[in-house]
């Protein structure tokens, strides 16, 4: 069609040749003045899960008002960046009278359903495994903007002399906009968790239970949340043995999964997007409560990332692995302390946005049996990517080494 | 020195996406002219949307060593939904360069096929050596001061209504083009940009 387009411009080129002599001297000209327009009304084209009121919202103008070009093009660019739309175009059409106009807000829905794929390999402290996630989940459920996600996470033994098995599976409903606020949201869920593991120095753990998940949150401020969180196990069998700094050998069920289990979290995010940050930070502590489950790991009680544009690259620095703040989540498995370096990849159809990383890092595991600090230190390299078709897919190795050997 | 009227020019090359550009005299000034530039498909629909569109171009001319000069042409094209014309305006450096009304769609279209830059640098300021002009095209560019303003509302996105409060669709691949436009440290981006350099060419004295 751009072909077809060029090949126009040139054929009517020809008769056209005189407007082509150079511009004016610059202080002889004067635009024309230009006639005032107002706008008579505003409407939606396009539209079908979406109401006309949400996306007349985002424009700043009213039936009644001189037409401010600005803002059409600030509402435009808003728009674009929302997850509900593909696309957003303005247009004018003729009003009742000359000089009055209807605004046309001509949208391209975007599908509500996202679908996110991990597959990755790693070999981390002698024990080499496979690492297997998806999640499947509605974002705009009644078309209110209610979320209800599946996600399931497995990661599978390959070898080695140490044993690292998890399998996750968790069905939750998240209301972003609690009672229609714009400061509260909630979360209910329910979760079946499995998963032991056992290092070369003795440390193990295992666990198999089922769980109800409540979640009650706050926005604070502009980027800020606090948030309560209760789990209820029905049965909780769960037990752990390390070596501790004293040579000692302990044997328990963690308080932090006790029933029910409280949890108290602070955050923020100014990220601008949890899969593809171009800058911002965030960060969540929890206190007295529970590890996230969905990463194959397990999660820290502090979390940060912090990324960078720079050089055409993206330089991002993560304590606790990837951000799960508010009520979103993310799979991923990291080091605890970890530097990426990422950069882009050509849109093309089949890979919208798309990443390759490369990631060094490192992560203290505990006390080997001798009683000094267990730590490992390692590469991951991958490709993350939103496709057309799969959706967000994040493919990656990750290697570490034993520090303490 | 003075510098002649005769300017040769080597013919016209095209650094990316086929668009040529042809250095041009007239006046004593050197000025560009681009020649197919591959506009997206949708341009003719936004053109007469009624809203203004601006092409952003920012041309320099440089030799061999550095580059001497740069100047940045604004051209607003606005269609009237009742005169069915349309109103184009040339800045150059922010002076209002031109004013006129095209009547049609395809007048646009023949601008924008060999888009004009004329009277951009004084040919007596330039020396008699090899020189190119690159031209950058950018299509309603958005500058950073507004794309942290919206960076900073899609970071806050605690808007009541959002589906979801995960900041941008990366589905949307425009936006995803202008944000990566500004990581490479761009001062104005655009959903579509288009640039395109000129065989070298010299400037001869006068005989």
């Amino acid at each position: 069609m751009t072909t077809k387009f060029i090949k126009l411009h040139r054929a009517v080129m020809a008769a056209l040749l005189p407007w082509l002599a150079p511009l004016a001297t610059a202080q002889d000209v004067q635009a024309p003045a230009e006639e005032p327009l107002v706008v008579q009304e505003i409407t939606c084209a396009g539209n079908e899960q979406t109401s006309c009121e949400f996306i007349r919202d985002h424009l700043y103008l009213n039936a009644g008002d001189a037409l401010d070009e600005e803002q059409i093009r600030n509402a435009e660019l808003r728009m674009s960046a929302l997850r509900n739309f593909e696309s957003v175009k303005f247009r004018l059409e003729k009003g009742a009278r000359r000089g009055a106009v209807i605004v046309v807000i001509e949208v391209e829905e975007a599908s509500p359903i996202v679908r996110e794929w991990l597959l990755g390999g790693s070999s981390r402290t002698d024990s080499e495994r496979g690492v297997f996630a998806g999640r499947l989940a509605h974002q705009n459920l009644f078309g209110k903007g209610k979320i209800v996600d599946f996600t399931g996470v497995a990661v599978v033994p390959i070898g080695g002399d140490a044993i690292n098995e998890a399998y996750d599976v968790s069905l939750r409903y998240v209301d972003p906009q609690l009672f229609d606020s714009s400061r509260y949201f909630a979360v209910a869920g329910a979760r079946w968790r499995k998963r032991r593991y056992e290092d070369i120095y003795g440390n193990f753990g295992s666990m198999d239970a089922g769980q109800l998940e409540f979640t009650l949150g706050r926005r604070i401020a502009d980027f800020s949340y606090l948030s309560l969180g209760i789990t209820f196990r029905p049965s909780n069998d769960w037990v752990s043995g390390r070596w501790d700094s004293d040579g000692s050998f302990v044997i328990s069920s963690p308080e932090s999964y006790g029933n029910p289990g409280v949890t108290i979290a602070y955050g923020w995010s100014t990220e601008d997007d949890i899969h593809f940050p171009t800058q911002g930070t965030t960060f969540q502590i929890d206190a007295g409560g529970d590890y996230e489950p969905s990463e194959p790991e397990g999660r820290s009680h502090v979390q940060f990332r912090k990324t960078w544009a720079r050089a055409g690259a993206y330089w991002t620095l993560k304590l606790g692995g990837d951000p799960s703040p508010e009520y979103q989540t993310s799979l991923g498995e990291s080091q605890l302390f970890a530097l990426s370096y990422a950069r882009p990849v050509t849109p093309g159809d089949i890979v919208q946005r798309g990443r390759w990383y490369i990631e060094p890092g490192f992560a203290i595991k505990g006390y080997t049996d001798s009683g000094t600090v267990f730590y490992e230190y390692g590469l991951k390299a991958g490709f993350r990517a939103d496709t057309r078709i799969f959706g967000y897919i994040d493919l990656y190795l990750l290697a570490t080494k034993d520090g303490s050997r | 020195m003075r510098h002649a009227i005769a300017l040769l020019v080597l013919l016209a090359n095209s650094g990316v996406d086929a668009a040529e550009v042809t250095a041009t005299f007239v006046d004593g000034k050197l000025g560009a002219r681009v020649d197919a530039l591959p506009f997206p498909a949708g341009l003719p629909k936004e053109l007469t949307s009624g809203l203004t569109n601006r092409l952003y171009a920012r041309v320099s001319v440089a030799d061999a060593r550095a580059t001497l000069g740069q100047k940045v042409v604004e051209i607003a094209i606005r269609y009237d939904l009742w005169d069915q014309t349309f109103s184009v305006v040339s800045t150059l450096d922010g002076t209002i360069a031109d004013s006129r009304t095209l009547a049609n769609l395809p007048e646009v279209n023949a601008l924008l096929s060999a888009l004009p830059l004329p009277h951009l640098f004084e040919v007596a300021t330039l020396p008699p050596t090899d020189l190119t002009l690159r031209v950058e095209v950018l299509l309603n560019p958005i500058d950073r001061e507004k794309m942290q303003m919206i960076r900073k509302w899609v970071a806050q996105n605690s808007m009541p209504e959002v589906a979801g409060r995960q900041g941008i669709t990366v589905s949307n691949a425009i936006f995803n083009r202008i944000f990566e436009q500004y990581a490479d440290g761009s001062n104005v981006a655009a959903a579509w940009r288009a640039a395109a350099t000129s065989r070298p060419f010299r400037i001869a004295p006068e005989k």
